[in-house]
């Protein structure tokens, strides 16, 4: 009973606006940058592959942490819109997020400490500008080369577990190296990310349609399936069901329907392949 | 059921689970520190799963939901250990656990119903649709199993 009552306690905290410190009141000035800082945190979180709940926790702590009473947030699947309100002066914004691949988990692990400061009150203003121009210009710590092999070996060893020989082994890793190095080439040029999906599964089918002709391995659908599993929208998944776990049942939805369209390019382009190589 | 060749073969299918989770994790940039730890959860899960599947018999859904479910559970714990948060471990972590061929054993299967021109054979209907369900319900058993500690662990409190 005594963790049931202490939940109950939780809850009650939750309801009500945290009001036990002061707070000075901000000006329209500091109310702005405010906002603005914490939607540049939204945005980021947003670009690289976080769960509704996280941006919009993320968005009203940077508000309440840098001096505001409350901040109510909006999370969308393609904008943020946030109100931020300080002793009866409130500032709205929007902020658009234009969807971009890729999941960076340096950014949103990052993003967690600075919040996590942010809410302790440890930050002012300046610090945090400096902290998310230090993590939105930071270089991703593995190079180019070391991504395609790492994940070329991922999709071998899925070949393996799948069942498949030695032969399928290597070439699944070329395979989806090709793969992954012609999507990173499609996104690098602004493709719109559905086309360069269907483009890069059909690459794949294509080779491996060729490649399979000449009989190297026992199972040539491993070799195919295995390779096109980088493609594979697990990220988009994975959030959609969680936001619609948590109650953001719209961009859960929406959310849902983009990794489905993604399965459906995927299958597109190897059904290409294999009608022309047969 | 037992047998050292299943050992073995488990082993060996263990090590590669953990590969392939590496493997997600350097493509999604997950720091260097954390690295190790993804490869673990990848490793885990897919033990967990086999386990359950070859000798406790279960369907591989159940299976799958219970390994996601402790995936998680080790992602919020090295979470707390290596100080990054929970999905940092726990996306590559199920990486390894997601119906790669069932899936493309289903496209395959749609692929030559829909271009047979004779009456399409029964059986290959019945499977396929069998493997699009089976597809859904482990995938959604991955995501389900994921948001589990969550909802035990933090209900009312502030995340990050």
């Amino acid at each position: 009973m005594k963790w049931f009552r202490k939940a109950k306690q939780d809850i009650a905290v939750d309801m009500v606006p945290p009001a036990d410190v002061p707070k000075p009141p901000l000006g329209r000035k500091a109310l702005t940058d405010v906002v603005d800082l914490a939607l540049w945190a939204g945005q980021l979180l947003m670009h690289n592959g976080a769960e509704s709940l996280r941006v919009e926790e993320t968005v009203r702590s940077f508000g309440t942490g840098l001096g505001c009473d409350w901040g109510d947030v909006l999370v969308s699947h393609n904008a943020i819109l946030v109100t931020h309100e300080s002793k009866g002066e409130f500032r709205t914004k929007i902020r658009r997020v234009r969807r971009r691949g890729g999941v960076n988990m340096t950014v949103v692990a990052a993003l967690s400490h600075v919040t996590h400061r942010v809410a302790e009150g440890k930050c002012d203003r300046l610090e945090v500008r400096q902290e998310l121009e230090r993590i939105s210009s930071a270089p991703r710590h593995y190079n180019r080369r070391l991504t395609i092999l790492m994940v070329g070996l991922a999709c071998a060893a899925f070949s393996r577990l799948f069942g498949g020989d030695w032969p399928a082994f290597g070439l699944t890793l070329m395979l989806s190296a090709v793969g992954i190095f012609s999507s990173q080439e499609l996104n690098r040029r602004d493709f719109n990310s559905l086309f360069s999906v269907l483009s890069s599964a059909s690459v794949v089918g294509l080779i491996g349609g060729i490649l399979n002709s000449f009989h190297l391995s026992q199972d040539p659908d491993v070799v195919i399936a295995a390779s096109v599993l980088f493609l594979v929208p697990g990220v988009p998944f994975i959030n959609a069901v969680e936001d619609l776990i948590k109650g953001h049942t719209v961009v859960g939805i929406a959310r849902g329907v983009y990794g489905g369209l993604i399965i459906l390019a995927i299958s597109l382009g190897l059904l290409l392949a294999l009608r022309l190589t047969g | 059921m037992s047998t050292p060749i299943a050992w073995a073969v488990l082993i060996e299918n263990g090590i590669w689970a953990g590969v392939a989770a590496l493997g997600f994790a350097i493509l999604f940039n997950v720091p260097l520190r954390a690295l190790f730890a993804c490869a673990a959860c990848g490793t885990a899960g897919y033990l967990v799963r086999s386990t359950l599947v070859d000798l406790g018999g279960a369907s591989v859904e159940a299976a799958t939901l219970l390994s996601a479910i402790s995936v998680a559970f080790l992602g919020v714990a090295s979470g707390k250990r290596w100080r990054a948060p929970a999905p940092v471990f726990i996306i590559p972590g199920v990486i390894p656990l997601v119906p790669g061929a069932l899936a493309f054993r289903t496209m395959i299967g749609v692929l030559t119903l829909v271009t047979s021109h004779a009456v399409p054979d029964q059986g290959l209907v019945a499977e396929t649709a069998l493997n699009l369900v089976k597809t859904i319900l482990i995938v959604g058993a991955i995501a389900g199993g994921i948001g589990v500690p969550r909802l035990l662990l933090r209900r009312h409190r502030p995340m990050t």
